[in-house]
């Protein structure tokens, strides 16, 4: 149940933001107020970013990550919409329009959450509903569903 | 059949792909040991199938297995398709 995983707050829909380093800030920022991850731990998605556009994993989608050390203390997610889709730097997923932001203090302790994520993100319904979601509830709707298939 | 797949840290999107391989080995019906690390540690990790997306795939020939380069990491057509054909390069090559 990637809801589960959702925190208040943790769901930030049509977001304006000027280039993707500013997308990237503020889907940490979730994180980062809940105490799940330290300030530095945008920069270092930011780093991981910058030396290969990788984490923009399919078109319009990037799964913006660091690894533990670089400051995340727990298991968290975030996903972002963007009002208006922007350029990654990806020369085929360009431009973005959802950014997922997750951390995780180990290796393992994600498994379940991102089990859940990939549930949702490979049920093409389900994603375009939440794309197209104008509020939190919708957006959590979205959810619910990619788990029901 | 080892398959390892890659990304730069070793738990994102390399895991998703791990998931989603070991689903689409179970359906094809092929015997396969799937696991995942980050870019650096690949080279240490004789493998048959090197996956990885695109931009981590270049960096992965070379390493003496057959690669396969996803540019769409949550298309399961387009994984199933590539994967397919890696297999059958791999027995071949046996």
């Amino acid at each position: 149940m990637l809801q589960e995983y959702v925190g208040e707050g943790s769901i930030l829909l049509h977001q304006s933001c000027k280039d993707w380093e500013e997308a990237v800030t503020r889907g940490c920022a979730p994180l980062i107020k809940a105490r799940l991850a330290d300030p530095s731990y945008a920069e270092a998605i930011k780093a991981n970013h910058r030396a290969m556009p990788y984490m923009v994993i399919a078109p319009g989608i990037m799964l913006a990550h660091a690894r533990p050390e670089c400051g995340a203390h727990g298991v968290g997610l975030t996903l972002m919409t963007l009002a208006h889709p922007l350029p990654f730097g990806s020369e085929e997923n360009d431009p973005v329009s959802l950014v997922i932001t997750l951390a995780t203090p180990d290796d393992k302790s994600h498994v379940k959450m991102l089990e859940a994520l990939t549930d949702f993100l490979m049920n093409g319904a389900a994603r375009e509903k939440f794309l197209a979601a104008k509020t939190v509830h919708e957006a959590l709707a979205a959810l619910g569903e990619a788990e029901r298939v | 059949m080892k398959i390892l797949v890659c990304c730069g840290s070793g738990l994102g999107s390399s895991f998703m792909m791990e998931m989603n391989i070991k689903k689409a080995l179970a359906e094809m019906g092929v015997e396969g040991e799937v696991s995942h690390c980050d870019l650096s540690s690949a080279a240490g990790n004789k493998s048959d199938i090197y996956v990885g997306t695109r931009d981590i795939a270049m960096e992965l020939t070379g390493l003496g297995g057959v690669v396969v380069s996803l540019s769409n990491m949550i298309d399961k057509e387009e994984m199933k398709e590539k994967l397919a054909a890696a297999i059958r390069e791999v027995q071949a090559k046996a």
